[in-house]
C-alpha cells in the first residue's frame, strides 16, 4: 500500500493517543521508518503490522481499529488534498461509491503500483443500498464498514453498515448493507 | 447526426461509414460537443455542455455564451465550414466565465449543412472543475482530462510532500549542525578540561613523586633509625662486653704499676748496696753497713715477690694487649654494624655474620653456644651491608630469646648455629645465611603471621613485632631475596635468608 495509507494510520494514532503511542506502535510493529512518503509504495505487511501493533498497544480489537481507520481514512484523504476529488465524485452516496472504481483507475496514472479494490452498488433505495466489495486483500471488511459509514456522513447521512456476505463464509466477495438510520 | 467521413479522423477517405451513431451515443461519448447550422446558430450541444452553458442552444456564433477564440475571426457559418477544412485546432471559451474552455476540432456534417465541434474541457485542476460545477461523471471514461485532474492533484500532493520532506531535511540538517556545533563546543570544552586535568595530573604526579621521594627518604631514615635502635638496644650488652676487658686491662695495669714500684724499691736497695760496696769498707762499722744493705736488698726482694712479678708481668701485658684488641674489635664491629651507608656494594657476608655475632654476643653469651659454619668460598653479594647486618642481628637475637625461653636461668645452654653457603644457579646463584636454634620453636598457626608488622609472641616490652617484618622487607623487597622458615615447637627454628648474588 502507498505511504499515504500508513501516514493515515500514523495520523489517527497520534491524534487520538499521542506521539508516544505511535512510537510504541512502530516499535512493536518493528517498523523503522521515520516518515512515510505518501507517493511511495510500501509492502502491505507494514500496514498490517502497524494495525496489529496498534491493536495491542491501544488494547482494542483489531476489527475496531480497522473500523476506526476506515472512518478516519475518509477525513484524512480529504484533508490531505483529495477533498475536491471527493467533492467531484458526486452529491450522494450511491453516485459517490459508484465513482470509486473510476477514480481508482484514474489514480493509477499517479500511483502505478496501486492495487485498488472494486466497489459496485446495487439495490439502491431511499432507505438503503448494497455495496459489493472485491479486493485481493483479506481481512479488511471492518475497514470498509468504517469507510462506508464515513462516506454516508459526507452526505449528511447516518448509516448503519453490516456485513451481509463474506468471503469467510464462502462467498466470492463481501457484501455490505448500508441502511440509513435517518431515513 | 452524420458527419463527413472524409473529415473524420480514423476513417478511410471516400469509404461509406460503417457505423452511424445516434444522438444518445454521441452525447455519451462527446458530452461537450456542439453543432452550428448554416444560420450560424447552435442547434445541438452535448448534455454536460448544455448544463454548464444553459443558454447555449440557439446562441449565435458571434457574441454567444461560447466564443470561438481560435481560429480567429470566425463570424459566419462559411467561416466555420472553411475552418473545418483547414484548421485542426479549435478553441472555445465561455463568454461569462473564461475558465470554461474547450479544445477540439471542427468537422462538417455529411450534408455540409452544419459544422460540428468535437472537443474536451480544458481544465487543469480540481478546484476549477469544481467551480465550474463539474463532477467526475461528466467526463467519459476515455476522457484523459479527468486523469490529468487527478494527476495534477497527486503532483501537488507530491510537491507538498517534497516540501515537507525538504523542510524536515532542513530541520534535521539544522539539528545536526546544532548538534555538531554543540559537540564541537562540548569537545572544545572537554579539550580545555582535559588540558586542565592534564596540568592537574602533572601537578599531582609531581606531588606524588615528591611524596614518594619524601616517603623513600623517611623509610630510609626509618630503616637507619631501626638499625641504630637495635644498636642502641645492644649498647648495654656491648658496654658489658667492653667493660670486661677494660676491667682486667685495668687490673693488669694496676698490677704492673705495683710491680713497677716493687722494682723501683729493689733497684733502690741494689743502688744502696752498690754504693756501700764501692766505698771499700775497711772498718768494722763500714762492713756492718754493707751487711745492712745486703740484708735490706734481700728483704726488699722478698717483699716484692720479684719472682712472681717477673713471672706475671709478661702475662699481664699480653692479656692487656689482648683485652685492648678485643675492645678495639668490638668498637670496629659496632662501627661496621651501624654503618649508615645506603649504597649497595659487594659485601663479604661471612664478615657480616661475624661482625653481628660480636655485637650481639651479650644477647646469647649466657644462654647459648654459637657455632659458626661459614663457607670459605662464599662469593661476595651486592647488597646494603648495614641492612643485611640488621637482618642477621634480628635472627640471632630472636634465636637467643628462643633458647632463653627454654633454658631460662638454669645455667644450661642451647645452641645457635650460623651457617653460610653458596647455592649455585643462574646469574651467580644465591648466598644463604642460616640461623638455627635449639629454642622453643613456633606453632604452625603462628608461622604464617611472623612477618606481619607488629606481630610478636614475646612478652610485652620484649619485642615490638617489627624485627622480622623489617627483615622480611629488607630481604624480599629491597634485595629480591627470600626468607625460608622451618620450626618445630619444643625443638627449635631455622631461618634461611637467601640473597641473589647479583642482588
Amino acid at each position: 500500500m502507498y505511504g499515504l495509507v500508513n501516514r493515515a494510520v500514523e495520523d489517527l494514532v497520534t491524534n487520538k493517543f499521542g506521539p508516544e503511542a505511535w512510537a510504541e506502535v512502530k516499535s512493536r510493529a518493528g517498523v523503522d521508518v521515520g516518515m512515510f512518503v505518501a507517493m511511495s509504495p510500501y509492502p502491505d505487511a507494514v500496514t498490517y503490522s502497524l494495525v496489529g501493533a496498534a491493536s495491542e498497544v491501544l488494547d482494542l480489537p483489531a476489527e475496531q481499529v480497522l473500523e476506526a481507520f476506515g472512518e478516519y481514512w475518509m477525513q484524512y484523504s480529504a484533508r490531505e488534498g483529495y477533498g475536491e476529488l471527493l467533492d467531484l465524485m458526486g452529491n450522494d452516496l450511491p453516485t459517490f461509491l459508484a465513482e470509486l472504481d473510476d477514480v481508482h483507475e484514474r489514480l493509477k496514472l499517479s500511483f502505478p503500483d496501486l492495487v485498488p479494490p472494486s466497489m459496485t452498488v446495487s439495490d439502491v433505495t431511499d432507505a438503503s443500498l448494497v455495496v459489493h466489495y472485491r479486493s485481493d486483500r483479506a481481512g479488511l471488511a471492518p475497514f470498509v464498514v468504517g469507510l462506508l459509514r464515513a462516506a454516508a456522513a459526507r452526505f449528511g447521512r447516518t448509516a448503519e453498515v453490516t456485513v451481509t456476505r463474506s468471503r469467510d463464509d464462502g462467498h466470492d466477495h463481501e457484501e455490505f448493507l448500508v441502511r440509513y438510520l435517518d431515513a | 447526426m452524420t458527419v463527413d467521413p472524409d473529415n473524420t479522423p480514423g476513417t478511410t477517405a471516400g469509404a461509406a461509414p460503417a457505423v452511424t451513431l445516434d444522438a444518445a451515443a454521441l452525447n455519451a461519448i462527446c458530452p461537450f460537443h456542439l453543432a452550428w447550422d448554416a444560420s450560424g446558430r447552435v442547434v445541438q450541444a452535448g448534455p454536460v455542455l448544455r448544463r454548464l452553458v444553459p443558454d447555449v442552444l440557439g446562441s449565435p456564433l458571434v457574441d454567444g455564451p461560447l466564443r470561438v477564440v481560435k481560429p480567429h475571426g470566425l463570424r459566419r457559418f462559411e467561416d466555420l465550414r472553411a475552418a473545418s477544412a483547414s484548421a485542426r485546432l479549435t478553441l472555445l471559451q465561455g463568454r461569462d466565465d473564461d475558465r470554461l474552455r474547450l479544445r477540439g476540432e471542427l468537422v462538417p456534417s455529411a450534408d455540409r449543412t452544419a459544422v460540428v465541434f468535437f472537443g474536451a474541457l480544458v481544465v487543469s485542476d480540481l478546484e476549477t472543475a469544481t467551480a465550474l460545477g463539474l463532477s467526475l461523471r461528466d467526463f467519459p471514461a476515455h476522457d484523459g482530462v479527468a486523469d490529468l485532474l487527478l494527476m495534477a492533484r497527486a503532483q501537488t500532493t507530491s510537491l507538498g510532500e517534497a516540501q515537507e520532506l525538504t523542510q524536515r531535511l532542513q530541520t534535521l540538517n539544522q539539528e545536526l549542525e546544532d548538534r555538531v556545533d554543540e559537540r564541537t563546543r562540548s569537545l572544545s570544552e572537554s579539550r580545555d578540561k582535559l588540558a586542565l586535568y592534564a596540568l592537574e595530573l602533572e601537578d599531582l604526579s609531581e606531588r606524588l613523586r615528591a611524596e614518594s621521594r619524601e616517603r623513600e627518604k623517611v623509610e630510609e631514615d626509618l630503616r637507619l633509625a631501626h638499625r641504630l635502635e637495635a644498636v642502641g638496644q645492644l649498647a648495654a650488652g656491648v658496654a658489658h662486653e667492653i667493660n670486661t676487658p677494660v676491667q682486667f686491662v685495668g687490673d693488669n695495669l694496676r698490677f704492673l704499676g705495683d710491680a713497677l714500684g716493687d722494682v723501683e724499691r729493689v733497684l733502690a736497695a741494689y743502688e744502696g748496696l752498690v754504693d756501700a760496696a764501692l766505698a771499700r769498707p775497711g772498718s768494722t762499722a763500714e762492713v756492718d753497713h754493707l751487711a745492712e744493705h745486703v740484708e735490706r736488698l734481700r728483704t726488699t726482694l722478698s717483699d716484692a715477690e720479684m719472682d712472681f712479678v717477673l713471672e706475671e708481668a709478661p702475662r699481664a701485658v699480653r692479656e692487656s694487649l689482648e683485652g685492648m684488641e678485643r675492645v678495639s674489635s668490638i668498637v670496629r664491629a659496632m662501627k661496621e654494624f651501624a654503618h649508615p651507608d645506603v649504597d649497595r656494594r659487594l659485601t663479604d657476608l661471612n664478615k657480616a655474620v661475624t661482625t653481628t655475632l660480636v655485637v650481639a654476643r651479650n644477647e646469647y653469651r649466657d644462654v647459648a653456644e654459637v657455632v659458626t659454619d661459614l663457607d670459605e668460598d662464599l662469593p661476595q653479594v651486592a647488597c646494603n651491608p648495614g641492612e643485611i647486618n640488621q637482618v642477621v642481628l634480628t635472627l640471632v637475637v630472636n634465636a637467643a630469646h628462643a633458647v632463653e625461653a627454654v633454658v631460662g636461668n638454669s645455667g644450661a645452654r642451647g645452641t645457635i648455629t650460623v651457617r653460610t653457603r653458596h647455592l649455585p644457579g643462574p646469574d651467580g646463584g644465591q648466598v644463604e645465611i642460616v640461623v638455627e636454634d635449639t629454642g622453643i620453636g613456633m606453632a604452625a598457626d603462628v608461622l604464617p603471621r611472623i612477618f606481619d608488622p607488629f606481630f610478636t609472641t614475646k612478652a610485652v616490652g620484649q619485642g615490638t613485632g617489627q624485627g622480622l617484618s623489617m627483615a622480611h622487607a629488607i630481604v624480599t623487597t629491597r634485595h629480591r631475596g627470600r626468607i625460608l622458615v622451618t620450626s618445630t615447637p619444643g625443638e627449635g627454628s631455622s631461618f634461611a635468608v637467601r640473597l641473589p648474588v647479583g642482588a
